[in-house]
C-alpha cells in the first residue's frame, strides 16, 4: 500500500517536472519562431530570395499573416525579395526593440524615431549600420530616384547617416481644432488670422463661463510649443537657439523670455479656470477628447485637419491655424527606418524599403490588407474600409514609407497630399537643418536633468506662485548641469558651423 | 567509511521526490537568478552592441556609470524616502498582520474565520493599477468621495494630488490595506501549532484572556516574526514600484515625500534607455541590500541566535 502511494507520488512528481520543463522549452521555441524561423525556412526552400525581416510599432492583428503572404506573392514575382514584417504592439516597442538590439537578434529594418526606439541612444549603442554606401549602391538607386532631397541629413551623425526618415507632414505649425457649434454660438471670427492660442483668449472665457459641462481647452501635448513655433529650435529637451539669430547663440529654455512668459500664461490659465482643475492627474486624456469635452484641442496643423477630426469624433470641428509652417532643425526624426548593423543582407533590406516608396500596391496592400477582404476600392485613389476586418494598419502610413503614396480613407479629401507636400516644400527651413546634437558627452548631466524637467515641468500649471515654481525648477536644473550641456551644444553648434561655412 | 556512504545514499533514496519538488524552483533561481548575475559588469562597462557584453570597453573612470544617482542632487531625498517608507511599511505591516492573526485566533467559528480571511486577502490580488483608480475615486479633488464627505460637512475640499506631505500617510494606509492579509495568514497558522494545553493551563491559574496572548501567542510567535522582518529588511533598498507609480499617479509635486529609487531610476533612464546606468543603479541597490541583511542578521544573531536566519 505504502509503496503504491510512494510510486503514485513518485510519478506525479515527476509528470509535474516534465510538463514544467516541457512549458519552458515551448514558449522558448515559440518566441523566436515569431522572429526568426520565418526567414531561415522559406531561405531554405528557395535560397535565391532573400528575406527582409522588419520590426514596426503597430498592434498584431489576426490577418496579419494572410497578408503578408498577398504581399510577398507580389514581392517575389516583382523584386525576388520576401518580406516578414514582425508587429510589435506599442506598448511593447521599446522595450523589444532594446532587447533585440542589445541581444543580437536577427532583423533587417526598424522603426526609429526621436520618441519611440530612440534613434541617438541607437546610435550611441551603435545598433544601426551607417547607410553612406549602401545609398549610393545601385540597390538604393529607385528609391533615391524618388526620395525628397536632403530629407535624410537630419539622420546624419558624424558624416554618417544611419536611418532614412519616412515621408509625411514635417513641418511645425499648430491650430485650434473647435468645437463648430460652439464657435457658432460665440461668433468666433474663423476668418481672422490668428498668431497665438493667446488671440482665442475672449471666445475661451466664454465658454469657460457658459458651458459648464465642457473643459475648455485641451493642450497635453504642446504646452512647450504652444505660443513659440518658429521662434526657437529645441535641441535635447532644454536648449534653444533663436532661428533668426546670426550667432547661433543657444539659450537654456527657462532663460528665455517668450518660454516664461508661456509657462507664466499656462499658469494664469490654470488658476482662471480655462484649464482644467484636476490637470495634476489627468493623464490620459483620449476617454474625454472621444466624448468631445474638450470645446477646443490643441493639436499639429494639416490641410483636411477639420475634416478628420470631424470624422474621429462623430462632431463637427473646425481648425483655426496660428502663425507659418515651419521645418524644425530636426524635422523629419519623428518617424525614421533603420538597417540593423548585423544585418544579413543589407542590400536587400534598403531595396525593400524602397519598394514602399516606389510601389503603392504593395505599400497600401501593408497598410490596409487585401482589396475586397479589408477594404474596397472607391476610386483610383480612395478606399473605404470593410467594417469588421481584421487588418487595418492604416496608422503605419507614416511609419514604413511615403504616407503621400497611401489612399485616401473617407473623411481626407482629394489632393490633401499634394497639399501637404506642398506646405512641406514652402516651409521656412531652420538655419540650423543639418545640425545634429550628440549627447554621449553629456549622458550623466541629461539624466539628471530629465529627472528634474519630468518633476517640476507639469507644475508649471498648477504651482500656486509662478514665480518660486521658476526660480525653484532653474536652481534644480543648474544643480544637475544644465550649463554642462547648454555649453556642450554651443560647442557642437559652433564646430558644425566651421564645418559648414554657416 | 562504507557505513556513512550507505546511510548518505539511503538519504538521497528516501528524499528523492522532495529533491525533484524542489528542483523546478532550482532551475528558476539559476535561470533568473544566477545566470543573470554576469551582467552585473555591464555597470562598468561603455555598452556597444557591436561589441558585445564582454567585448565593450570599461568606462573611464572605471564608476562613472553610478555618477548620475550619486552625484545627483536628489540622491539624499531618493535614499531617505526609501528607507524611511519602507521601514514605516515594514514595521506597521507586520504589526497589524500579527494582531490580525491574533484577533482571528479568538474567533472561535469556523466559516466566520474562513470569511474573514476572505475578505482580508482580496485586496492582496488587486494589482496596483487597479488600486490606484481605487484611491484615485477616493481623493480626486473635484470629484473624489473623501472631498465630497469634506464639503458635506462644511470643509474645503483638500487638494491631495498636490500636497505631498500627506502621502507617506496614505501610502502607509494603502500598503497595510494591500498586504495584511496574505501576512497574516502566517502568523495565524504558527498559532494554530500552538500546544491548546499550554492556554488550558493558563486558564486554569486564572490568567484573563489579555495575559494569554501577552504570555503564550505572542512569545511563541517571536522566531517567525523575527524571520519575516529579516527578509523584508533584505529588500528594505528596493521600493515596490508598482506602488509608488501608480498609487501616486507619477503627480511630479508628490516627488518630495514619494519619490523612491525604484521610480527615480525609471524616470531618469527611460528616455536615454541606457544600459549601462541602469545597470549601475541596480548593482547598488543590490550591494546596499546584501549589506543590511547580513547586518540585521548579524544584530539578532548576538541577541537570540536561535533566531537568526542563518
Amino acid at each position: 500500500m505504502n509503496m503504491r502511494k510512494k510510486v503514485i507520488a513518485f510519478l506525479l512528481t515527476a509528470g509535474m517536472l516534465v510538463s514544467c520543463l516541457v512549458g519552458c522549452g515551448q514558449k522558448n521555441n515559440g518566441g523566436s519562431a515569431g522572429t526568426t524561423s520565418g526567414s531561415t525556412d522559406s531561405a531554405q526552400q528557395q535560397e535565391e530570395i532573400a528575406t527582409v525581416t522588419w520590426c514596426v510599432r503597430a498592434t498584431p492583428e489576426e490577418d496579419d499573416e494572410l497578408v503578408l503572404e498577398e504581399m510577398n506573392k507580389l514581392l517575389e514575382e516583382r523584386y525576388n525579395l520576401h518580406l516578414n514584417m514582425v508587429f510589435i504592439s506599442p506598448s511593447d516597442f521599446n522595450q523589444r526593440m532594446q532587447l533585440m538590439s542589445t541581444s543580437n537578434e536577427d532583423y533587417d529594418l526598424c522603426f526609429t524615431s526621436t520618441w519611440a526606439n530612440y534613434f541617438y541612444d541607437n546610435v550611441n549603442r551603435e545598433a544601426f549600420l551607417s547607410l553612406n554606401d549602401l545609398l549610393e549602391s545601385d540597390a538604393a538607386a529607385d528609391l533615391m530616384a524618388v526620395y525628397p532631397d536632403g530629407l535624410e541629413e537630419v539622420a546624419r551623425v558624424d558624416g554618417n547617416v544611419y536611418a532614412l526618415p519616412n515621408y509625411q507632414l514635417i513641418y511645425h505649425q499648430l491650430a485650434a481644432f473647435i468645437q463648430k457649434d460652439l464657435a457658432d454660438k460665440y461668433e468666433l471670427d474663423l476668418d481672422a488670422e490668428y498668431d497665438t492660442i493667446v488671440d482665442l483668449l475672449p471666445f475661451m472665457e466664454e465658454v469657460r463661463d457658459n458651458e459648464k459641462d465642457l473643459f475648455v481647452l485641451n493642450e497635453t501635448q504642446n504646452i512647450r510649443y504652444m505660443t513659440t513655433v518658429g521662434i526657437f529650435d529645441d535641441i535635447a529637451t532644454f536648449a534653444y537657439v533663436y532661428r533668426d539669430d546670426p550667432e547661433y547663440k543657444v539659450h537654456f529654455l527657462l532663460e528665455t523670455p517668450e518660454i516664461i512668459e508661456q509657462y507664466r500664461t499656462m499658469n494664469s490659465w490654470f488658476h482662471s479656470g480655462i484649464l482644467r482643475s484636476d490637470l495634476a492627474t489627468a493623464i490620459d486624456v483620449t476617454a474625454d477628447e472621444a466624448a468631445n469635452r474638450y470645446a477646443i484641442s490643441l493639436k499639429t496643423a494639416k490641410p483636411g485637419g477639420e475634416a478628420e477630426f470631424t470624422n474621429t469624433y462623430q462632431k463637427e470641428y473646425v481648425q483655426v491655424s496660428f502663425g507659418e509652417p515651419y521645418l524644425q532643425y530636426n524635422a523629419g526624426a519623428a518617424t525614421m527606418t533603420a538597417i540593423n548593423v548585423n544585418s544579413k543582407n543589407p542590400e536587400a533590406a534598403i531595396k525593400l524599403y524602397g519598394v514602399m516608396w516606389t510601389d503603392k500596391e504593395i505599400y497600401n496592400m501593408a497598410l490596409f490588407g487585401i482589396e475586397g477582404v479589408h477594404y474596397n476600392k472607391v476610386s483610383e485613389n480612395r478606399i473605404e474600409l470593410v467594417e469588421g476586418r481584421k487588418y487595418n494598419k492604416s496608422g503605419l502610413s507614416w511609419a514604413i514609407g511615403n504616407q503621400f503614396n497611401a489612399y485616401l480613407l473617407p473623411g481626407q479629401e482629394d489632393g490633401i497630399w499634394e497639399e501637404t507636400e506642398e506646405l512641406n516644400r514652402t516651409a521656412e527651413v531652420s538655419h540650423l537643418a543639418g545640425f545634429n546634437f550628440d549627447t554621449s558627452a553629456v549622458e550623466t548631466e541629461m539624466a539628471q536633468c530629465n529627472s528634474v524637467w519630468k518633476e517640476y515641468e507639469r507644475q508649471a500649471y498648477y504651482a500656486d506662485d509662478y514665480d518660486v515654481w521658476l526660480t525653484e525648477i532653474t536652481t534644480k536644473m543648474k544643480a544637475a548641469g544644465i550649463d554642462t550641456i547648454i555649453a556642450e551644444v554651443q560647442k557642437q553648434i559652433d564646430e558644425w558651423r566651421v564645418a559648414n561655412g554657416k | 567509511m562504507t557505513k556513512k556512504k550507505r546511510i548518505s545514499r539511503r538519504v538521497i533514496r528516501e528524499n528523492i521526490q522532495l529533491g525533484m519538488l524542489t528542483l523546478p524552483v532550482v532551475a528558476l533561481l539559476a535561470i533568473f537568478s544566477y545566470w543573470p548575475m554576469f551582467g552585473v559588469i555591464l555597470a562598468f562597462k561603455n555598452y556597444k552592441v557591436t561589441q558585445g557584453i564582454f567585448g565593450s570597453d570599461w568606462m573611464n573612470p572605471l564608476f562613472k556609470n553610478f555618477d548620475f544617482f550619486l552625484k545627483s542632487q536628489d540622491a539624499f531625498r531618493i535614499t531617505r524616502n526609501t528607507l524611511l517608507l519602507n521601514f514605516l511599511f515594514i514595521f506597521a505591516g507586520t504589526f497589524c498582520s500579527v494582531a490580525f492573526a491574533l484577533l482571528m485566533y479568538e474567533v472561535k467559528k469556523n466559516y466566520q474565520v474562513k470569511i474573514y480571511q476572505t475578505f482580508s486577502i482580496l485586496p492582496s490580488f488587486l494589482s496596483w493599477v487597479a488600486v490606484s483608480y481605487i484611491v484615485y475615486s477616493l481623493l480626486d479633488t473635484d470629484k473624489g468621495i473623501i472631498n465630497r464627505i469634506i464639503e458635506f460637512f462644511g470643509g474645503s475640499p483638500v487638494a491631495w494630488y498636490t500636497t505631498a506631505s500627506y502621502w507617506p500617510v496614505i501610502l502607509l494606509i494603502v500598503k497595510v490595506w494591500h498586504s495584511v492579509g496574505l501576512n497574516c495568514i502566517i502568523y495565524y497558522a504558527s498559532l494554530m501549532g500552538i500546544d491548546n494545553e499550554l492556554f488550558e493551563a493558563a486558564e486554569v491559574d486564572g490568567a484573563t484572556k489579555l495575559q494569554r496572548v501577552i504570555h503564550i501567542s505572542v512569545p511563541q510567535l517571536i522566531p517567525i516574526i523575527t524571520m519575516m522582518v529579516l527578509l523584508d529588511i533584505g529588500q528594505i533598498f528596493r521600493a515596490d514600484f508598482g506602488m509608488f507609480y501608480n498609487v501616486t499617479r507619477n503627480v511630479g509635486a508628490l516627488y518630495s515625500t514619494t519619490d523612491v529609487i525604484d521610480t527615480y531610476v525609471f524616470r531618469t533612464l527611460i528616455n536615454q534607455g541606457n544600459i549601462g546606468m541602469s545597470s549601475a543603479a541596480s548593482v547598488l541597490q543590490s550591494v546596499v541590500c546584501f549589506i543590511t541583511i547580513v547586518t540585521a542578521n548579524a544584530v539578532v544573531k548576538k541577541i537570540s541566535p536561535e533566531n537568526s536566519l542563518f
